[in-house]
């Protein structure tokens, strides 16, 4: 019997526990190994200080400064923070990523489940066919791909060739309009739904036969089936994958960047806040500015992350607390 | 088959730690390439293409061969990342000794006294400027101070496609021509090509330097002396109509297409696509665009307006570092790129038309046609009547206020904002963006 991930840290952390237990009667041997596993641990400390905590702390700190890279940080208190909500830009940013967020994530985890579905019901090659449906979400940040959207999107892109051939004639250039150019990335975005189908197909995979067949006798239809039994089973799944999407979400910045061209455009239609805080640091020397956009997103990130946490207990289900 | 039992506990833990990898705030942790520590080792940055990689990588070598003491490592990128990469080095706390600067950031590092002082190498002549190009060099100073001497002059120019004007039937354009006679010359190469849907003209209206001849043809200059913007929101929707008028008529190509070449730089540009029979760019850009088409392609006059507005734009000063502790051979090195027969024809013609006389004598024999062409169309600007020397610099933050007009004539073009409405954005963003 095959164990998931999840069964696996549940039992390491039992025999964990039982191992302290151990260690607790013999103090000394205890430290040893501490000062052991910390050696071991040491080089991951060093890249978690050196590289994430220092600059991490160091950009609250110049979020309160006023700072170009090239001269020294000037203490300028809340203005940053203030000045954002007086920069069209910035909430041009917002909205664009916001947007962006909103339908990219739940359209992915429903393409995601829905693949994953379909996958689960045993058809031949599922391997293959796992491995093809995963591939998009290897390649799917890769400038060669989001470059390669350029060209599917564009006036005489692939979209319109297709839609040609069905007699639509169509000429827009998906990608350098500006009401449809946050489409396509949303598009993009979807594509790449190979990692939250295979955290489903996992689930999927886990429920027990037994429940179909108890539904079965009881003369449940399919849709009946996914909406009483597998949905429910999987909501634990279903709040993972949404946590981790949206806080990638949040954070995209190649697909602007490339498609782009580094502009946001057209017209600030694929503006990520990401992006503006990149352009703002980088190309306009705003450094403490962009800082301040950073800690902003951070907040708002906890803020999206804990608002899911906090009403999971309404929607997502647990077995263990069945009673 | 096992059961799932996920508990509420490791749920919340597995999402913790999927939040505890967030790595967003690293952004600032780029890396960057550090000084060699040798005793005679100096470091140069640039910017540009592989191939001035090639030919400044060529003056290194026959620097070197003169000078065995001394050994030069470079490095460079894309013009749109060099200031980035640049401003991190610094950040971190070395600096590049030989520094490649443009002239809307020159003011900005000498505000934060990161370049040295040229005066007392100019006086000594280790940098002998004194067969160089006055205007060239004026228009290069900062508060009248030398902090970097510029590689080449160009002119802003329009470049064409002869096979395109030839299948269109319209003739050569004139040698001087307005601003209407341009637009309907573009129409009419728009109507001709229509079945191919290449338009006349691009749509330049987010375009600084065409922007910046439109001004000074309106009696202004960009800036004032100390900084501030000096052209009105008149001449911006002014501007802005230009090229509206243009869009309507079809002269230019429309929003949708404009908006599908993103970046700067000619491989960006709609002439390179096919799309467009004309472009606008520096004179220096001409044989990078020929590159990029079999079509030969010719150099073309702006169109002119009241008062005169091209200039001779100093382009890719060479700097010295403040803090570097090699200046005077730093010095000697720019005096053998500007000056020394050998420098100046490794370098060749791609950072633009030497400023030393000299120079351009040395250069004179080994001229392709495109570079004669250059050549030709710089002495042709000079002698029209239709330059004036700029001797305003471009204030520090002048980077931002060239997206602001791409961003917004983008927005006016779609027809997101009117005509005025986008002058008044436009003008205040530039207002900011340099206060």
């Amino acid at each position: 019997m095959a164990s998931t991930p999840l069964e696996a840290i549940k039992r390491y952390s039992r025999e964990a526990r039982s191992d302290e237990k151990r260690q607790q009667a013999r103090p000394v041997q205890k430290r040893k190994g501490r000062a052991t596993g910390y050696l071991f641990l040491l080089p991951w400390f060093v890249g978690m200080f050196v590289f994430t905590a220092g600059p991490v702390i160091a950009s609250l700190y110049l979020s309160f400064t006023n700072y170009n890279l090239i001269g020294a940080p000037s203490w300028i208190g809340w203005q940053n923070y203030l000045a954002m909500f007086q920069d069209p830009q910035w909430w041009d940013a917002v909205r664009v990523t916001l947007v962006y967020v909103l339908l990219s994530v739940p359209l992915k985890l429903a393409v995601a489940l829905l693949v994953a579905l379909l996958l689960k019901r045993g058809l031949i090659g599922l391997g293959l066919f796992r491995a093809i449906y995963y591939i998009p979400s290897l390649l799917g940040s890769s400038v060669a791909i989001a470059l390669l959207w350029r060209q599917i999107f564009d006036s005489d892109g692939l979209v319109n060739q297709v839609l040609n051939l069905i007699g639509i004639h169509a000429t827009t250039s998906w990608v350098s309009t500006p009401d449809t150019a946050l489409y396509t990335l949303v598009v993009l975005s979807v594509w790449q739904f190979g990692t939250p189908m295979l955290i489903f197909l996992a689930g999927l995979q886990q429920i027990p036969q037994e429940y179909y067949e108890a539904a079965a006798t009881d003369g449940a239809g399919p849709v009946r089936n996914f909406f009483s039994i597998t949905l429910p089973l999987i909501t634990p799944l279903v709040f993972f994958n949404l946590i981790l999407q949206m806080v990638g979400a949040f954070q995209a910045f190649t697909p602007s960047y490339i498609v782009s061209g580094g502009t946001g455009g057209p017209v600030y239609s694929t503006l990520f806040y990401t992006l503006y805080l990149y352009q703002e640091g980088f190309a306009n020397l705003k450094m403490g500015y962009a800082s301040a956009m950073a800690w902003v997103l951070l907040i708002a990130i906890a803020f999206f992350t804990a608002l899911a946490f906090l009403t999971s207990r309404y929607w997502v289900f647990y077995q263990d607390e069945r009673s | 088959m096992s059961r799932i039992s996920y508990t509420r506990r490791q749920f919340c833990q597995i999402g913790l730690s999927g939040l505890a990898g967030l790595t967003l705030l690293d952004l600032a942790g780029c890396g960057s390439s550090s000084t060699g520590a040798a005793s005679e080792t100096m470091q140069l940055s640039f910017w540009g293409p592989a191939s001035r990689n090639k030919l400044t990588q060529a003056a290194i070598k026959a620097f070197e061969q003169e000078h065995p003491n001394i050994t030069i490592h470079s490095w460079f990128a894309d013009f749109s990342v060099y200031f980035n990469k640049l401003n991190t080095q610094i950040a971190s706390g070395s600096i590049p000794d030989l520094i490649q600067m443009d002239m809307s950031y020159v003011a900005q590092y000498v505000k934060e006294q990161e370049l040295l002082n040229l005066t007392s190498f100019v006086n000594d002549k280790t940098i002998d400027l004194s067969d160089f190009d006055q205007g060239m060099l004026k228009n290069s100073l900062v508060n009248g101070v030398n902090y970097g001497i510029s590689l080449g002059g160009n002119y802003e120019c329009m470049i064409y496609d002869t096979s395109l004007i030839q299948q269109a039937g319209v003739g050569n354009p004139p040698t001087t021509w307005t601003w209407d006679q341009y637009a309907s010359y573009a129409l009419s190469i728009s109507k001709a090509l229509k079945s191919k849907s290449v338009y006349g003209s691009p749509d330049a209206s987010g375009a600084i330097d065409m922007f910046e001849i439109w001004v000074r043809q309106h009696g202004t200059e960009l800036w004032t002396t100390d900084g501030k913007v000096a052209f009105s929101v008149d001449t911006v929707a002014s501007w802005f109509s230009y090229w509206d008028s243009l869009r309507k008529s079809g002269a230019c190509a429309p929003a949708q297409l404009q908006a599908s070449v993103t970046g700067s730089g000619p491989s960006s540009s709609l002439l390179a696509t096919g799309k467009a029979a004309f472009a606008t760019g520096h004179s220096n850009q001409f044989s990078s665009y020929q590159d990029l088409t079999p079509h030969p392609l010719a150099l073309q006059t702006v169109p002119t307006g009241a008062m005169p507005g091209n200039y001779l734009k100093p382009s890719m000063l060479m700097s010295i570092a403040a803090k570097s502790k090699y200046a005077k051979d730093a010095a000697t090195f720019i005096n053998f790129l500007i000056t020394d027969p050998k420098g100046v024809k490794a370098i060749g013609l791609d950072r633009g038309i030497p400023g030393s006389a000299r120079a351009r004598a040395a250069l004179e024999p080994t001229l392709k046609p495109v570079d004669k062409a250059v050549l030709a169309y710089a002495a042709l600007v000079a002698s029209s009547g239709q330059t004036s020397p700029r001797t305003v610099l471009d204030p520090p933050g002048a980077g931002a206020v060239s997206t602001a007009l791409s961003n917004v004539s983008q927005a006016v073009a779609f027809g997101k904002q009117s005509i005025s409405a986008g002058a008044q954005s436009f003008y205040q963003q530039a207002v900011k963006a340099v206060s």
